[in-house]
């Protein structure tokens, strides 16, 4: 049996230990300080081995930070933080029999007995002025269609203003203090003061406020009124929706069913009903599917941690293109692999594979401004050109930055050209990182100039090498080595404490 | 959360996140459930850190930030197997406090000292730290006998250790 301190910790690491080992070694743990640091001394020890010689991508610091800056902001709206306890407590009790019986029961008294009157949807417009509703509080890994793309965050809101949310997460916050949380992809229709339509995606709605008592959320076929609640919505892409109710009471109206009248149910917390979009019939189900209240708590829970259900979407955007008859000088923490003369070129067209290198970084993390490759041919206007920036793990790459950037004047062989990526890109210590280059579109014919990226003879850049990923010139997320390395310039600086700017903002 | 302050953390916890989650993954064996863990610690640290003292290390106090998620990922899986008791999670977090200054250090040493390893010991680390392989795995690999392997283990860290702190006491640490 293994005893001395550094064996158990590598058996610990490998979960080769045993339970009699596991004995000793939380035994000699509870004794003094020396020996917790000698063992904590390990364990970064066997921790940096494994981070330093494994192929794993380690979770990206700079992403987790800002992710979790992002989702902080989000959990700490006050209405929406103490949204998950409840809705968890709901998924985790078992619906019982007597209190659908007795809900249902209550439900058709009142019903029967008209006790409530529910106030109907009122336009707020006024005529010729769009009147101000409601506004986005808070986004999280938000991407807007592109008429409406771009941080929208504090962006008011208007009666009759869509959102198309693409992916990511949206909290519209009404005047009247009713609060939607959106996930998309989800199109949603503002509607009145007190209101929406849900055309496509989910949401989850509190309503918790007497301004906003009666907030309805219209799908297709039917509108769900709130009675003071929390409740969920789902609008799938044929039209069939379901709602169901995390806490407090809704109710659904139908559509007019042609005569006359209107199919009204209410629903209790963890009751749900299903809307069919032309005939608009409501059935309710015996109790919520508890894979779809999971979604409907996961979106919740999202708010609280933010991560879990949104996609990390990758930085795009415009890059910039400039051509110029020297290299740029390496300076700074700048990485390049210019050697005195290249030993080849690699073609780059709209039907092949994109072009790339990896390349590492060192001990400290650093700020990527800009990528220069070196040109081997003449290259007439116009073109475009997709620039990636990427982790590479093994031969996966994960991409982390995307710029599209125009060639408007004509390139000449030899030229240097840079890719400026503003905002530039974060790049994390010890990290292996890879960009690439593919043409997208070409406004002439191939025999009229394509362009030539020029390679070294041999692999000698130690830090990584060339590589292809993709067709028809977009990459993918998948690489293929080539022996060799691109003749290459990275703009690179360090990435430094800002100092402090409270007092400007 | 301002934005100075939002740059200020950033730049602290790229820094900080290698000992945090080094810690996590002692205490949390299961890797997706240590991801969430680094995850959630984050997010704790962007709504603590008005309450850090910016006179003390950071990476200490995150540490101190993980201790708490840890306990909190053991109610969360309650019917988990822990590795340590709340007492020895105690104790350890104090002892990834107290080395946390001299973390960054080894890790950067730790790249230089790796090339001065020697070719067989280079080998059976990549094989056992780098690709996960158990003992009896990379015997077989370098067609050595599983004793030797360890041996080869033991004295290929060893030599690192002397190294790393040879280059530390050079930098003055």
């Amino acid at each position: 049996m293994t005893t001395t301190l550094p064996e158990l910790t590598t058996a610990l690491f490998s979960g080769e230990i045993t339970s009699e080992e596991m004995d000793t070694l939380r035994s000699q743990l509870r004794g003094d300080d020396s020996t917790v640091d000698e063992f904590v001394w390990e364990c970064l020890l066997a921790d940096g081995l494994q981070q330093v010689l494994s192929d794993r991508t380690a979770l990206d610091p700079a992403a987790l930070v800002e992710q979790a800056v992002e989702s902080a902001d989000l959990a700490a709206l006050p209405r929406v933080e103490r949204w998950l306890a409840p809705a968890w407590d709901l998924i985790k009790q078992p619906l019982s029999l007597a209190m659908i019986v007795s809900s249902l029961v209550i439900t058709t008294i009142l019903l029967s007995l008209e006790l409530w009157t529910l106030p109907e949807h009122q336009p707020a417009a006024v005529a010729g002025r769009p009147t101000f509703v409601a506004k986005i509080v808070a986004i999280s890994f938000a991407t807007f269609d592109a008429a409406s793309d771009g941080n929208l965050k504090n962006r008011d809101l208007f009666d009759d203003d869509q959102i198309v949310l693409n992916s990511g997460l949206a909290v519209i916050e009404y005047d009247t203090g009713a609060r939607v949380v959106l996930e998309g992809p989800a199109t949603y229709h503002i509607a009145g003061a007190n209101g929406g339509d849900l055309r496509l995606g989910k949401l989850v709605a509190r309503v918790d406020t007497a301004a906003a008592h009666g907030f309805a959320v219209a799908v297709p076929g039917a509108r769900v009124v709130d009675l003071g609640t929390e409740f969920g919505v789902e609008v799938a892409a044929d039209g069939q929706s379901d709602v169901a109710v995390l806490t407090g009471e809704v109710e659904l109206i139908g559509a007019n069913n042609g005569a006359g009248s209107k199919q009204r149910l209410r629903l209790s917390a963890n009751e749900a009903a299903m809307v069919t979009a032309g005939s608009g019939l409501i059935a309710k189900q015996s109790e919520a599917n508890p894979a779809w209240m999971g979604k409907m708590v996961v979106l919740q829970s999202t708010l609280e941690t933010g991560t879990k259900a949104s996609t990390y979407t990758a930085q795009t955007g415009e890059g910039r293109l400039a051509a110029h008859a020297a290299p740029p000088e390496v300076v700074g923490a700048g990485i390049a692999n210019l050697p005195s003369r290249p030993g080849g070129e690699i073609k780059l067209w709209n039907d092949i594979p994109v072009v790339g290198q990896t390349f590492s970084i060192g001990d400290t993390p650093l700020i990527l401004n800009a990528v220069t490759v070196h040109c081997a041919t003449d290259v007439p206007p116009t073109k475009e050109y997709v620039l990636r920036v990427g982790h590479v793990s093994g031969d996966n790459f994960v991409v982390v930055a995307q710029r599209s950037a125009q060639q408007y004047d004509s390139i000449r062989a030899n030229d240097y050209l840079t890719f400026s990526l503003d905002p530039p890109v974060t790049l994390l210590a010890n990290g292996r990182y890879g960009f690439d280059v593919g043409m997208v579109a070409s406004s002439t014919e191939w025999r009229d100039g394509l362009p030539y990226l020029f390679r070294s003879a041999d692999s000698d850049y130690d830090g990584g090498s060339a590589y292809r990923s993709g067709d028809n010139g977009e990459g993918n997320s998948t690489i293929s080595f080539i022996h060799h390395d691109l003749i290459f310039h990275l703009d690179l600086s360090a990435l430094e404490v800002p100092a402090d700017d409270a007092a400007s903002e | 959360m301002k934005s100075s302050d939002a740059k200020a953390l950033a730049v602290l916890w790229v820094k900080a996140q290698p000992t945090v989650a080094s810690f996590i993954r002692v205490m949390v064996p299961d890797p997706e459930q240590a991801e969430d863990v680094l995850q959630e610690t984050a997010v704790d640290c962007v709504t603590k850190f008005h309450t850090y003292d910016r006179s003390r290390p950071f990476d200490a106090w995150a540490v101190g930030v993980a201790r708490y998620q840890v306990l909190e990922s053991r109610r969360k899986y309650a019917r988990e197997k822990h590795v340590f008791d709340d007492d020895l999670v105690d104790r350890i977090a104090s002892g990834y406090q107290r080395q946390s200054e001299r973390a960054e250090s080894l890790r950067m040493a730790l790249q230089g000292c790796l090339r001065e390893a020697s070719e067989q010991g280079r080998r059976a680390l990549e094989l056992f730290y780098g690709s996960r392989r158990k003992t009896a795995q990379v015997a077989v690999e370098m067609n050595m006998t599983g004793d030797a392997v360890r041996q080869l283990l033991s004295r290929t860290r060893h030599a690192l250790r002397r190294c790393i702190e040879s280059r530390m006491a050079a930098q003055g640490e």
